[in-house]
């Protein structure tokens, strides 16, 4: 490498620097997620990409559907969302169960997701302290399932939350997780845009695609058995699992 | 007819949905007491904390309280242990005002007496003096042992140690220089108390580098320091200082009336 395109060593620590500083405001969900929802059009801004309560249920109805065919859905199924924003896929899901659990790292967004679901008497709101769901307790749940998230969250909190919705779904309980895929169109439009910021002024919550093959990998080394991929009629693409124990 | 509400009366399709449902229930509500537990242990614990935070703030105040109790017993201490100085010390000074009042006393009595003696000598030499009466054979008075007074010399001398304060004691050090200006060899130096003139040889022969800096060196009397430690008896006494020279004659360097109290001596 020549003199010329060695950077000098005081510009990279700095550079350097403000890149791990900008880590670690990436890692701070919470600060993150409650920024982007100060009002409640921001924050179905932020989550679902559309103010319109008309675009947001039909949406959610698709997601619906793509659960109930992944991984089913009962009537009398405990459901627990992981990173529930303002409850868009809650709304019409906790009428088609026994009960639905929303839980989100931010605050503010379940504030908005209250007023979202106010005086539906299925629903219990969560705000998680961290990664994880120590909130919850062991083999609560039916389903687990977390949709449109793992793009906002490094890969070690990514695993974690597969982690943990091993730990509180009950013997024969199934999961669901998402995101972008790296080989698509969509996206591979969706790493180019995020490449295009400078590093120094990347934004935290940027969009992180995945594999297919690292959701299956979470969730095989969680301990789920029947580990399946799925492509998904949306763009997206999905693992699915089942916790040992009897099957329901 | 057993009512369709009653559990028996259910399909056994019907029953185990049932049974799923109140499981799946029992699951909800148990996910709720443990999340309303869970909130009711951090809040206890924040209590706790802050609790311990003020126990902690309470200790340390208490802790000063402590420290400063100790500081004023110390300071009352210090006070009661100055008042019993300053008691003492009143003692002392009040002793001290009666032994002054009486060497003043005493002064005055020697004044007279010596008014009255220089007046019989006066009227002793006056002619036509003649005594009333016969002669009358005056009583046999008890000789004074008078110490002999040495004629005084020449001498340069100081003394680190004064013999004019008030001493108290058994023993005293007089310590110091003296050199004859004239620079006779100095050989001896003495001290001799009271009347009865018992007498204690200094040590001679000390360094002074100082002295012989300021008044120049003398060949005989190179090292002019002396110093002399003796008993002393309580009450009005004279101290004689004196030096020989040349190992033949005594000459006086001071001779001094001192005042010795009883008592253990003061730094």
């Amino acid at each position: 490498m020549n003199d010329e395109t060695e950077p000098a060593a005081g510009g990279a620590s700095k550079r350097w620097e403000q890149r791990l500083l900008g880590m670690g405001e990436r890692s701070d969900y919470k600060k993150v997620w409650n920024r982007q929802a100060e009002d409640s059009g921001m924050a179905k801004l932020a989550v679902a990409g559309h103010e319109d309560e008309k675009i947001l249920d039909e949406t959610a109805e698709v997601t619906i559907r793509i659960l109930r065919e992944a991984v089913g859905i009962f009537p009398h199924d405990v459901i627990l969302e992981i990173g529930c924003g303002v409850g868009r896929v809650g709304k019409p899901l906790s009428r088609q169960c026994l009960h639905w659990f929303g839980a989100d790292i931010s605050g503010v967004m379940l504030k908005h997701a209250a007023h979202r679901l106010r005086g539906l008497p299925n629903v219990t709101l969560v705000e998680l302290a961290t990664v994880g769901l120590r909130e919850f307790p062991d083999a609560i749940f039916d389903v687990v399932y977390c949709t449109v998230v793992f793009m906002h969250l490094f890969e070690w909190d990514r695993y974690r939350y597969v982690q943990e919705a091993h730990r509180v779904l009950r013997p024969g309980g199934r999961c669901y997780f998402d995101n972008v895929p790296f080989d698509t169109d969509h996206g591979w439009e969706v790493f180019t845009q995020s490449a295009r910021y400078p590093i120094e002024n990347r934004p935290a919550h940027l969009s992180m695609v995945s594999s297919r093959e690292e959701l299956r990998t979470y969730l095989t080394k969680a301990g789920f058995l029947h580990v399946q991929g799925r492509d998904e009629f949306n763009g997206r693409i999905a693992a699915t699992g089942r916790k040992s124990g009897e099957l329901k | 007819m057993s009512s369709p509400l009653q559990p028996d009366s259910l399909h056994p399709a019907e029953q185990l949905d049932e049974v799923m449902r109140r499981e799946a229930w029992l699951r909800v509500k148990f996910a709720h007491d443990f999340m309303t537990f869970e909130t009711q242990v951090k809040a206890l614990r924040k209590k706790v904390d802050e609790l311990s935070a003020e126990l902690g703030a309470r200790n340390a105040y208490v802790h000063e309280l402590h420290l400063e109790r100790q500081t004023r017993d110390a300071l009352v201490h210090e006070l009661n242990l100055e008042r019993e100085k300053r008691v003492a010390r009143e003692g002392e000074m009040l002793g001290e005002f009666a032994i002054y009042s009486e060497m003043l006393r005493a002064a005055e009595d020697e004044r007279e007496a010596l008014r009255a003696e220089v007046a019989f000598v006066r009227a002793k030499s006056a002619r036509g003096w003649r005594p009333f009466g016969a002669k009358k054979k005056s009583a046999e008075k008890k000789p004074v042992a008078v110490a002999t007074v040495f004629p005084a010399y020449d001498f340069l001398y100081y003394l680190y140690t004064s013999p004019f304060r008030l001493h108290r004691g058994d023993r005293m050090v007089l310590r110091g220089w003296v050199m004859p200006r004239d620079g006779r060899e100095l050989t001896a130096v003495r001290v001799r108390v009271g009347d009865a003139g018992a007498q204690v040889l200094a040590r001679v022969g000390l360094e002074e580098p100082e002295v012989v800096r300021q008044h120049g060196a003398q060949a005989k009397n190179p090292r002019p320091g002396f110093e002399a430690e003796f008993p002393i008896a309580p009450g009005r006494q004279w101290l004689r200082l004196e030096a020989q020279l040349e190992g033949r004659e005594w000459f006086s360097i001071l001779h001094t009336p001192i005042w010795v109290l009883r008592g253990a001596s003061r730094p």
